[in-house]
């Protein structure tokens, strides 16, 4: 590395202090958007993606967590251009769908039908290992 | 560009290093395989990162696969908690440059569960095949055609007749 800063504390205009950790800690630790037959577009942490099925996605993690009760979010665009649905991302049921080095989301659409997105987006927060 | 040396130097800073310096590389190979846990899944394709393999084929980054594999002996332990041998991660000297295909054989014994390829070449039939995106079908119905919608059965019908 170039150059290195060490702080420990952040401070801003009005002198309130934070630990540096505060904002680390708070950082998203990894982030993926993928399309439609899964293909990763941009990604940070991620070596690749797995398509489990349609609508059915396993995203594989670099840099692992620390333990797997780390924070997943996501959401994905309805490929049904045909009128408004909803489309949401969850853990996929009935198996393990986060480990320290993986999580496995589905695509669910609002008639909960495991579907295949046009895109989808996640991110990570939590402690790296 | 050359690889700055990153011995001991936090994997997570590495990755950072590499987002900002490497473009990402698209491969246009996929891992088919099926998990032998789960012979009632459908086939499943796994698609490697682009930035990742911006990171294999770079070189300087990545940690050796074997560190993977000890993490994920520490998780199989019923006991397991969190991980306290995360600076094998860290530590452990970066493997050098891949060639594309070495790339994905390191993907494949990293992301893709050891059952299905610690001892493919005695199984029955193969669990897996290294392949490009353009011998895949276009769309994947075709993995879950065996699966019967049993609250639709009328309708099922009214298509078949």
């Amino acid at each position: 590395m170039s150059s290195r800063l060490v702080v420990n504390q952040i401070q801003d205009s009005a002198a309130k202090n934070i630990d540096t950790t505060f904002v680390t800690n708070g950082s998203a630790k990894a982030w993926c958007s993928i399309d439609g037959d899964s293909t990763v577009n941009d990604s940070f942490n991620i070596s690749g993606t797995v398509e489990n099925g349609n609508g059915d996605n396993t995203y594989n993690i670099t840099n692992a967590m620390e333990n797997a009760t780390y924070a997943v979010s996501g959401m994905s665009k309805s490929d049904d251009n045909g009128g408004v649905r909803a489309a949401f991302m969850q853990f996929a049921a009935n198996q393990t769908s986060i480990a320290t080095g993986f999580f496995r989301l589905t695509s669910q659409y609002d008639n909960t039908n495991v579907r295949e997105a046009e895109y989808a987006s996640t991110i990570v927060h939590g402690e790296l290992a | 560009m050359k690889t700055p040396e990153f011995n001991n130097v936090h994997l997570f800073d590495r990755l950072c290093w590499a987002k900002d310096n490497l473009e990402g590389y698209q491969s246009e190979y996929r891992v088919v395989w099926e998990d032998p846990d789960a012979p009632d899944e459908c086939a499943k394709v796994t698609i490697p990162d682009p930035n990742w393999m911006a990171c294999a084929l770079q070189g300087g980054i990545l940690p050796p696969v074997w560190v993977y594999h000890e993490l994920a002996d520490d998780e199989a332990k019923p006991d397991f908690k969190k991980h306290t041998r995360g600076y094998l991660l860290h530590q452990t000297e970066p493997v050098g440059p891949m060639t594309e295909e070495q790339a994905i054989e390191y993907l494949v014994m990293k992301d893709i569960p050891r059952r299905v390829w610690q001892d493919h070449d005695m199984a029955n039939k193969p669990r897996f095949c290294i392949t490009t995106k353009e011998c895949l079908p276009k769309t994947r119905e075709w993995r879950n055609a065996w699966r019967l919608d049993i609250n639709n059965e009328e309708e099922n019908i009214k298509e078949v007749a």
